[in-house]
């Protein structure tokens, strides 16, 4: 044998293209059966919406030149759109600002942190991106505090979240991500 | 083009067609090449560390890493060890420098095979061949050989320079111009980003030698029309394609210009068929044999040298920042690739000293295809063990299994693996 056996394409284009079929056809019944009972088409968007999100972050989830760092950052971005657009639908409570995103943050900043621990090696192809995680959560944070004066409970804890795995960076780190700053921005 | 001091530092400018690869490349068009050996025992990770440590004593050539410059990329040495693991991915992946310890070339090993995946920009197949060759040889007296005679240490002795051979042998004076009419392109349904087909069809060298010499024909001359045909048969009939065939034939200078370079030092030649004149094999191949005659001389190779640094010694060009360079540069080359159908490049029989070929099984070569170029031909002998290898980025193999079974009708037997994509 001259090469390892990676994937079977053909099979594994055969299972994308069954599932494809069955997302199309679960929104088109979703859709019919929202507009029998409401003349205003509102939950099936959502539905929609969330399983059109789901193929984009799996087709770039399957993209083997992604960055897993990249993935984890941008997946934060889009799942916090996503639950805001799901609020935003159902009569804006509020509940993604303060439950909703937090918990997004919260769980990319804990894989970020476990990533780094499990991939020291690689760090360095991780550290401009746990960077970007963490500038985030800290400016998504400061805007609650400022529009909502007070911040909620997991808020607070995202924020702690955020800190430790910024301490973690700087504490074992520090020296890659200063090169790799440097690297980034050099004249 | 020596080495130079800079703060404690070697550095050196890359050779004119190494300047190109590094602005052109993106993760979906790699310019990265892979030369493997296999050999008849399974590969010890430790002692493969090893060897390649040790040649890389010997080729310091290859311990760099590329850095960039204001306006271009340089080489500086690199003070790392370079990273080898076992192959689980595709070949000719796109090398990702800060992974690979900022190494230019990889070194990954799977069962029997040791491979070499090298960036282009460092070197070409003809260099790489020498370098994997030295790993060999380490490799097999580290695990098998206890005394190395002095004859043999003597006999592998390498020496090169780090001359830019285009530099040296341009002629400013020399008219020429490239030329600009879009080649027949193969279709088919693309694999997933990163994804390499592989296909090698193995042959015997002799048979091979012997049914081209019955047409009066040379190896590459016999096969490229075979690659050729087996590309009208199944792609421009099919498509209805009213463009030409053009393959380009990699072209190693140092056979025509006495260099001892390590750098790149290969030129190519386009061998164009007019889809709509030619239909018959035999045809076909009178055409190649007629091109690469009027083609592969020394007058012809300078007009493409010279054609090739116009560009790149433009004194305004030289002034544009490198990021600019990079857009310009990947844009227009993505436009000038599809003025050729596919590459056949052939780095012919790979020599290797008697002590050491009990040993080895077979070389294959691979080259990184793309979406413009679809597919990507590779020949490569070792012994009577001839290989023509396909790297294709879609999923059907039609012409691959035309050219087996042209191959076939004429008498060469045919034996194919892949990596089953």
């Amino acid at each position: 044998m001259l090469y390892p056996q990676i994937t079977n394409v053909k099979k594994s284009r055969e299972v994308t293209n069954i599932l494809m079929i069955i997302s199309i056809f679960l929104s088109v019944v979703l859709m019919a059966i929202n507009l029998l009972f409401s003349s205003r088409l509102n939950w099936s968007i959502v539905v929609i919406s969330s399983v059109i999100y789901l193929w984009f972050s799996i087709i770039y989830a399957l993209d083997k030149s992604v960055n897993l760092a990249s993935y984890i950052f941008f997946q934060m971005i889009g799942d916090s759109i996503l639950i805001f657009i799901i609020d935003y639908f159902f009569g804006f409570k509020k509940w993604s600002l303060s439950i909703g995103i937090p918990i997004v943050i919260s769980v990319c900043n804990v894989t970020m942190l476990i990533i780094t621990m499990i991939k020291y090696k690689k760090y360095m192809k991780y550290a401009i991106y746990e960077i970007l995680i963490i500038l985030f959560s800290i400016i998504y944070d400061i805007i609650i505090s400022i529009v909502s004066v007070h911040l909620p409970l997991l808020n607070i804890i995202t924020l702690w979240v955020c800190i430790t795995n910024l301490s973690f960076v700087l504490i074992f780190n520090h020296e890659v991500l200063k090169v790799e700053l440097e690297k980034k921005f050099h004249i | 083009m020596k080495l130079k001091r800079k703060e404690g530092l070697e550095w050196r400018k890359l050779d004119n067609y190494a300047k190109l690869f590094p602005l052109a490349s993106t993760k979906k068009y790699k310019t990265v090449f892979r030369i493997s050996v296999v050999l008849k025992d399974k590969i010890d990770k430790e002692i493969l560390e090893k060897a390649v440590n040790t040649s890389l004593n010997k080729f310091r050539f290859f311990k760099v890493r590329m850095r960039k410059g204001i306006f271009w990329y340089y080489f500086e040495n690199n003070f790392k060890n370079p990273i080898i693991e076992e192959e689980n991915d595709y070949p000719c992946r796109f090398i990702d420098l800060p992974l690979n310890n900022d190494y230019l070339f990889k070194v990954t090993y799977f069962d029997c095979k040791i491979n070499l995946d090298i960036f282009h920009c460092l070197t070409d197949g003809n260099s790489a061949t020498h370098f994997l060759k030295e790993i060999t040889y380490n490799y097999i007296e580290m695990k098998y050989l206890n005394n190395v005679s002095t004859t043999l240490t003597k006999e592998r002795e390498v020496k090169y320079t780090t001359e830019d051979i285009y530099t040296k042998n341009y002629d400013k004076k020399i008219k020429a111009k490239r030329e600009s009419k879009k080649a027949y392109n193969l279709k088919g349904r693309l694999l997933p980003p990163g994804v390499v087909s592989v296909t090698h069809e193995f042959m015997s060298s002799s048979k091979v030698r012997e049914i081209a010499k019955s047409k009066n024909a040379t190896i590459t001359q016999f096969l490229t029309a075979h690659l050729i045909y087996a590309i009208h048969e199944e792609g421009v009939k099919k498509d209805k394609s009213k463009r030409e065939i053009i393959i380009q034939v990699p072209v190693n200078l140092k056979k025509y210009f006495l260099s001892a370079t390590g750098s790149n030092s290969f030129s190519y030649i386009d061998i164009k068929i007019d889809t709509n004149k030619y239909f018959e094999f035999e045809d076909i191949l009178e055409e190649v044999k007629k091109q690469f005659e009027e083609k592969l001389t020394e007058k012809e190779l300078l007009k493409t040298i010279a054609v090739n640094l116009r560009l790149s010694n433009n004194f305004i060009l030289k002034l544009v920042p490198l990021f600019l360079k990079k857009v310009v540069v990947s844009i227009t080359h993505r436009e000038f690739r599809k003025y050729n159908t596919t590459t056949l490049s052939n780095i012919g029989r790979v020599g290797i000293i008697s002590e050491y070929k009990p040993y080895i099984d077979k070389f294959l070569l691979l080259i990184a295809p793309e979406s413009v170029e679809k597919i990507k031909c590779t020949i490569c002998a070792y012994e009577d063990n001839m290989v023509f290898s396909f790297a294709s980025v879609i999923e059907e193999k039609d012409v691959e299994y035309k050219l087996k079974s042209n191959l076939e009708n004429q008498g060469i037997e045919v034996q194919i693996e892949g990596n089953e994509v």
